[in-house]
């Protein structure tokens, strides 16, 4: 009973995709897993709650009442991934005092189980990236698109990561925008920038097939859509991809009511999710399996939901 | 025999071991948690606790009066005539030269609102967190002219009351720096954030031209401009004066 109370006074926005109804009853008999991804983006060195100043986001957010949140939703759940999609650094004077030092601690004692870089991640340098992540993560960074080897990120970042939750099998990996034009060349140094449609979608099927993951999420600092045609978002990405099933997104600053529902390149859905900035929101994305059990799925609803 | 049927279940068993692993999609449900009501983490609360005493004795102390709100808005709004016109100030009076304008990209600004009232050192650094120094660039008239053009495309940046031009459908008509028309053989020295000037923001045209570093971040150029208006007795309020026209 408690329970439910719980996530009614918390539930703010919910949306069903994909079924109309969903079997919750069926879990109970055992032959469903769940998985309950939280998720934050953009935070930008958000500590405190946004100051009271009149601005549209007074009093929001803020890493106390994230963590307290966050340890609630795990003594529900038995199957929980953290993750952040980049842009942990800058925005308050917290970045500019410590380089970051606080932001990571909070991150590392929240229990974030990985995240990915975004281009004011680069802020204070690449040099001061790469200490304060040794100092004060213990959650790794991932990132498949940036060629790290002729700096000092070099072996830092992995290019993918694979997290056990009961029989599930879940692969997480990251892309990073281009940080040329937007990021100083003398923050990034000689990080090279590759092609993040063509190395997402090699990494998503090394999990997906080559590693047999039954999930496979990427932590992507792109951008959620952009006006101008030459700029890759998300939704390219999306539309290219066979093999990745949710792109947690960042660097838009979008605040999504519910994912977007897209269409990949073989004709199934692919979610798309971002939540602002600021740790003004906690992300919650629930994924139901069927357990493979049987030969064929009974509940399985593949179906595009526009 | 034996041997062959062993090897035969080694092999089943290893086929359905490899293929075990992918379990059915079913289904998504979301939620999205606003943090506000819920309470604080004591652990993490007290893990924030030193590092915040140490930037809250510096952040809030009230330098200056804001008469009016600080609205960031795109052509035209208070924000970007306080930040273009303070930049272009604050750059005379600590070289003592004359310059022809300043902007500022839209995107280094960093609040939509700072409203009127006490304005904090903490004001600065949430307007302005970022680190990017404060440069002049020496600008010749024909770059000028691709360098406005760029800005009409984003909507307009935040500028000196210098620069006005009418905006259309995302280009600039009727161009004039201070009452005249760009000529394309001037050079315009112009005030501006290291970003921009280093080809940020894809201003990929400013690269190679001769610039001059204050060696000043421009958060303190902001700090050290507020204190200087009220040294003199003076409260902020920014000289609203369209100086950008927008035509449908």
């Amino acid at each position: 009973m408690r329970r439910r109370d719980f996530i009614t006074r918390l539930g703010v926005g919910s949306a069903l995709t994909s079924l109309g109804s969903f079997p919750y009853e069926a879990l109970l008999k055992n032959d469903m897993l769940k998985l309950c991804i939280l998720h934050t983006n953009d935070v930008h060195s958000r500590i405190d709650p946004f100051p009271m100043d009149g601005g549209r986001n007074e009093g929001l957010g803020g890493a106390a009442r994230r963590a307290s949140l966050i340890n609630e939703i795990r003594s529900l759940e038995d199957h929980v991934l953290l993750l952040d999609s980049g842009d942990i650094f800058q925005g308050t004077p917290y970045f500019n005092y410590f380089s970051g030092e606080i932001e990571l601690k909070l991150m590392s004692q929240m229990g974030y189980d990985a995240a990915c870089i975004g281009n004011h991640d680069f802020d204070a340098g690449i040099e001061s990236l790469r200490s304060q992540l040794d100092a004060h993560a213990n959650f790794p960074i991932v990132n498949s698109n940036y060629e790290f080897k002729d700096t000092p990120m070099k072996g830092k970042a992995l290019n993918y990561k694979i997290f056990d939750k009961g029989d599930l099998k879940i692969g997480v990996f990251g892309l990073g925008i281009q940080l040329e034009g937007l990021v100083p060349k003398h923050w990034y140094l000689d990080t090279e920038y590759l092609d993040p449609i063509q190395k997402g979608n090699e990494t998503a099927s090394i999990l997906k097939n080559d590693l047999k993951c039954d999930y496979v999420i990427c932590l992507s600092h792109l951008g959620y859509k952009y006006r101008e045609s030459n700029r890759l978002s998300d939704i390219d990405l999306a539309k290219s991809s066979k093999d990745i099933d949710l792109i947690l997104g960042g660097h838009t600053h979008t605040f999504m009511r519910k994912p977007d529902v897209q269409e990949n390149a073989i004709g199934k859905e692919i979610h798309i999710h971002q939540v602002g900035f600021g740790g003004i929101y906690l992300g919650r994305i629930d994924v139901y399996f069927e357990r493979n059990t049987k030969a064929k799925c009974l509940r399985c609803n593949n179906q595009l939901v526009k | 025999m034996k041997r062959n049927n062993f090897i035969l279940s080694l092999f089943l068993l290893l086929l359905f071991i490899s293929c075990k692993n992918t379990n059915h999609y079913v289904g998504t449900h979301i939620h999205k948690y606003e943090i506000q009501s819920t309470e604080e983490d004591q652990k993490v609360e007290s893990l924030i606790f030193p590092y915040k005493v140490e930037v809250d004795k510096e952040m809030n102390e009230v330098i200056g009066q804001l008469e009016v709100d600080l609205v960031k808005q795109s052509p035209n709004g208070s924000m970007g005539y306080w930040l273009g016109d303070l930049l272009l100030e604050e750059a005379e009076r600590m070289s003592g030269e004359k310059y022809d304008l300043a902007i500022h990209n839209s995107g280094g600004v960093r609040k939509n609102l700072k409203a009127k009232g006490a304005f904090q050192v903490k004001d600065a650094f949430e307007i302005m967190p970022f680190d990017n120094n404060l440069v002049v660039v020496d600008v010749p008239g024909d770059t000028l002219q691709v360098f406005v053009q760029h800005m009409a495309n984003a909507n307009g940046w935040p500028q000196s009351k210098e620069l006005r031009y009418t905006l259309s459908d995302g280009d600039a008509f009727d161009i004039l720096i201070d009452g005249e028309e760009i000529a394309s053989d001037k050079i315009y020295r112009i005030v501006m954030p290291d970003y921009v000037a280093n080809g940020g923001n894809r201003c990929y045209f400013l690269l190679d031209l001769p610039k001059k570093d204050f060696e000043i971040p421009i958060r303190e150029v902001i700090i050290s401009n507020v204190k200087y208006h009220t040294a003199k007795g003076e409260n902020i309020n920014p000289i609203d004066d369209q100086r950008i026209i927008v035509k449908p």
